[in-house]
């Protein structure tokens, strides 16, 4: 059985493809369906939805497109997701291996910096440092990232110690290869399945941070974001509700999308080792 | 008890090092903003000449190198001064713990809520692994997982205060109500029953989550076998055996879940209009106030190793083999 019949096989798995597909078709066909600025006005105010074909879903407070708005944001929420759980992996990555390989005193100074990252509420810190610095998405995925790196760094160092005590890392020793070497080319392949397993979870936390962030008017002001749609329809929640509705009901089906996927994913591959 | 207290010694010197880095990072993160006290003061004060500003940098060491004036801020902080928020205008420590109260009202609330509701809905879930009902409840886990936390706030002010009018949408407490004594605290806790189930709900999952792994994990267990072998009662079982012996990560949880919930209780208090100690930090941020966040973070640090150290010594309590190396030593 293939990998990806494995991965479908569920009907858990079945629902987070298809949710997360059709999530990338939304954010790819967005500048093709709804070209131009989607923060730019498109119609009357307050457009109730399903009222006017060439606006499906109504318009906001200030006659922008809700719908286009929506699928725009949906761009913006994958975006952030994947770059910040990327840049985390990474730098843990990264970190771990090289704590689990030095050991000693460079050991227990990244890990007492991974423990200060761990203490510090990931939504305050990103918070903090968008603040100091200044909103902009890149910035945002930084201080999300920056927020998400100590687990995966943990995980990392725990699986670098485990492995590096195994025969073939003895044997590339041996052989003379180089410290760096046995590093990048034996432990840290190895380390790194369980690593990526972190991944979705932390997608998933970084698109509910952004948008949290969003809300609190603290996004890139040039970007349509689900957590600022949702902001924006808050001033107008007695006689619209629909408007921070409907970008919420998005949110948390990519999020649900996401943690579906995984969970699949990770059956799937737990799945095809016990039966090589 | 000797055990408990070398095992806390242990872990109360190890917290000293991450304590400074995060001082560091604060510190660093302050440098690197645009502009220093110095130029918020003299906004506020609406400018001031070149000479002026050269002897205000050199009462507050901003002439110095940046070893000396992390030395400063370090010695500062010793002092337990937090700095100044410009935006208050008031010394930040004292900003931080006039609104601790309303925080930890909220903060203490929903954690009761979460862990009670999550750890009883973990039991029920894990009583019958992979029942129906086991199913069911962990399906709407994920979903409570997904949804986020400040739109949960919206909804239920949408479902509960405009349209069923049942419950006021926000602030702490009726305004210039006059109310005193209980029908104060009955006023307070009506206003704080939407906050808090917003909080509380979106952090049950976990909660459920860890309970329901710990007593499928404890079902396989031979004197769980030879509880059943006993003919004792099925409900005997779940409660006195399984789910006792479930109980014990739920610690951890809750110690980790401090941090978490404060970070949620940041967009919660805004929602709500609570004025507590997170929304302080949004309105910092909006201030453009550099010193209030970074002297809330400093705080949320050492309140959250005293919270681990909390864990740790309830871990050596409940759990004999916790710390044991520690004593034997």
């Amino acid at each position: 059985m293939s990998f990806f019949t494995r991965l479908l096989r569920s009907p858990e798995g079945m629902a987070g493809v298809i949710i997360l597909a059709a999530l990338v078709l939304v954010a790819l066909m967005a500048p093709i369906l709804f070209p131009g600025d989607p923060l730019r006005i498109a119609g009357p105010a307050l457009l109730p939805p399903f009222s006017d074909p060439a606006l499906p879903l109504g318009t906001d407070r200030l006659g922008r497109d809700v719908l286009a708005g929506l699928m725009h944001g949906a761009r913006t929420s994958l975006t952030v997701g994947i770059a910040a759980a990327l840049m985390a992996i990474v730098l843990g990555a990264l970190v771990g291996t090289a704590a689990g390989f030095a050991g000693g005193l460079v050991d227990e100074a990244l890990m007492r910096v991974v423990d200060a990252f761990q203490i510090v509420p990931r939504f305050l810190l990103a918070l903090a440092i968008v603040s100091v610095v200044g909103p902009s998405l890149p910035l945002v995925i930084a201080a999300i990232a920056l927020g998400a790196w100590a687990d995966p760094a943990r995980l990392t160092r725990a699986q670098v110690l485990s492995i590096r005590e195994r025969d073939y890392v003895a044997a590339a020793e041996v052989i003379g290869m180089h410290p760096l070497e046995i590093a990048l080319k034996q432990v840290l392949p190895n380390a790194l399945p369980p690593v990526l397993a972190l991944t979705s979870v932390i997608v998933a936390a970084a698109i509910l941070t952004e948008a949290a962030l969003s809300f609190l008017g603290l996004g890139d002001p040039n970007v349509v974001t689900w957590g600022s749609m949702i902001a924006e329809g808050r001033n107008v929640i007695r006689s619209a509700a629909f408007l921070s509705i409907a970008p919420g009901l998005a949110l948390v089906v990519t999020v649900i999308g996401v943690y579906l996927f995984s969970e699949a994913l990770s059956r799937a591959i737990a799945g095809g080792r016990a039966r090589p | 008890m000797k055990r408990a207290m070398l095992l806390l010694r242990r872990r109360a010197i190890s917290s000293i090092p991450v304590l400074l880095i995060v001082v560091v990072f604060t510190f660093l993160l302050l440098e690197s903003a645009s502009g220093d006290a110095v130029d918020a003061y003299l906004v506020s004060i609406g400018g001031g000449d070149a000479q002026l500003v050269q002897s205000l940098r050199q009462s507050y060491g901003l002439d110095q190198g940046m070893a000396t004036r992390l030395w400063l801020y370090f010695s500062a902080l010793l002092r337990l001064d937090l700095g100044w928020s410009v935006a208050f205008d008031r010394p930040v420590l004292g900003l931080i713990l006039e609104r601790l109260p309303n925080t930890l009202l909220l903060m203490g609330s929903a954690t009761a809520l979460s862990f009670c509701l999550g750890s009883l809905l973990g039991i029920f879930a894990g009583a019958r692994p992979d029942s129906f009902r086991d199913r069911f409840l962990s399906i709407g886990s994920l979903l409570l997982y997904a949804i986020p936390g400040f739109w949960l706030g919206l909804v239920l002010v949408i479902v509960f205060a405009v349209n069923l009018r049942w419950l006021p949408t926000s602030g702490i407490e009726t305004i210039a109500s006059g109310k005193q004594g209980l029908a104060r605290a009955v006023d307070i806790g009506k206003h704080l029953i939407l906050p808090v189930s917003a909080l509380g709900f979106i952090y049950l999952a976990l909660f459920l989550r860890v309970m329901r792994a710990g007593m499928v994990e404890t079902w396989r267990m031979d004197f769980v076998l030879f509880a059943r072998s006993k003919g004792l009662s099925r409900l005997r079982i779940v409660l006195r055996h399984v789910a006792r012996n479930a109980l014990l990560p739920l610690v951890t949880v809750l110690g980790l879940q401090s941090a978490a919930m404060l970070g949620g209780s940041v967009v919660i208090e805004s929602v709500f209009a609570l004025p507590g100690f997170g929304r302080l930090a949004q309105e910092a941020v909006n201030g453009r106030d550099a010193p209030l966040p970074v002297g809330i973070i400093i705080l949320r640090a050492v309140s959250g190793i005293l919270v681990n150290l909390g864990v740790d010594i309830a871990y050596a309590f409940l759990h004999p083999r916790v710390g044991a190396s520690e004593a034997g030593a």
